[in-house]
């Protein structure tokens, strides 16, 4: 590469630089903002099913906008499996040094035992379905790179299942509330905690698989690939 | 104005990393990249803006909307990624083509 800078950057770097100097001078001009939905959300918590307000604020206030996240993941999920090539066996990795040792076997059931913790404090603290369906994920991998057959995501009616599963238990609940005659995900107080606990469920296994399938079918494509 | 927001400028200082690298490059990866740098840019405006507020208590609505931002992001990402597989495996393209080529040499 010879030394010259390309045009480009010489184009690009002023007009950044204008752009980000003026979103830095917007923001200095912003002042303190009255979080009136803030305090709405801290007044309305006791009733919400939840002691945390950002888990009651994403499956209860604004479960709608989490219903349609899960959805977003489900798209995802199926875009990428529909993107890959043939459709390949999941493939069978060697077991790697990690897992001669020992190691990633020992770390599994501690991985385990962490999502459920993420998932059971969601609804007190920070944790919740994403952060839980994350760990589990990893999980699963941590045992797919030391030679075992997921067998629950090996393709089928099985796979699909567990993908749809989040997605409808929110749609099961917008059914139940509005079958019930009160507004759609809008839950009475005390049925609000077990419909949090329910739909965080059903999320987290939804999204384990999603974050699962998203790694395992660029393994398959790469197995495609190899000579 | 008390103290200068830092995480919303750091925030803001990403998003124009990110928004350079948009407009420097033609590898479809480093778009890619560049796009998610500007998404945690923005969220880090997000959070900083939780805080700023007269009564000092976080407010948990940007937290939430951040959390369904990084979601969102990772779905999209790997949904780029495989398209990007895909076409690189296709056509062995992994560049943007004319018209959005740049018509001189490759950059880094």
């Amino acid at each position: 590469m010879n030394g010259r800078v390309p045009a480009r950057y010489a184009l690009a770097l002023p007009g950044v630089a204008v752009v980000t100097g003026a979103l830095v001078r917007a923001l200095m001009l912003t002042n303190e903002g009255d979080p009136a939905l803030g305090a709405l959300v801290q007044a309305n918590l006791a009733g919400s099913g939840a002691s945390h307000a950002v888990t009651a604020v994403l499956l209860n206030f604004r479960g709608y906008d989490t219903w349609l996240e899960l959805v977003v993941l489900l798209v995802a999920a199926t875009a990428t499996l529909r993107a890959r090539g043939d459709r390949g066996e999941q493939r069978m990795r060697e077991p790697g040094e990690l897992v001669a040792s020992g190691l990633a076997a020992r770390m599994v059931p501690v991985v385990l035992l962490l999502g459920v913790l993420l998932l059971a404090n969601g609804t007190s603290g920070p944790g919740g379905a994403f952060q839980a369906g994350a760990v589990f994920a990893a999980g699963a991998l941590l045992m797919y790179f030391g030679g075992y057959r997921l067998v629950l995501v090996s393709g089928g009616v099985v796979q699909d299942l567990l993908l749809i599963v989040g997605t409808f238990g929110f749609f099961a609940a917008a059914v139940a509330t509005t079958a019930a005659g009160m507004r759609t995900l809008e839950f009475a107080p005390r049925f609000a905690g077990p419909a949090i606990v329910g739909i965080e469920l059903a999320a987290t296994v939804s999204i384990a698989a999603t974050l699962l399938l998203i790694v395992l079918a660029a393994e398959e494509e790469s197995r495609a690939s190899d000579p | 104005m008390t103290d200068p927001p830092l995480y919303q400028i750091a925030g803001v200082v990403l998003f124009g990393i990110g928004l350079f690298r948009l407009a420097t490059t033609t590898q479809i990866l480093r778009l890619l990249l560049a796009l998610n740098i500007m998404g945690t840019g923005t969220f880090l405006v997000l959070i900083g803006a939780a805080v700023r507020n007269r009564t000092g208590a976080p407010d948990p609505i940007p937290h939430a909307m951040v959390l369904t931002g990084i979601v969102v992001t990772m779905g999209v990402s790997a949904f780029a990624t495989a398209l990007l597989r895909r076409m690189h495996a296709t056509t062995g393209q992994q560049h943007l083509t004319a018209p959005f080529a740049f018509p001189e040499d490759e950059s880094p």
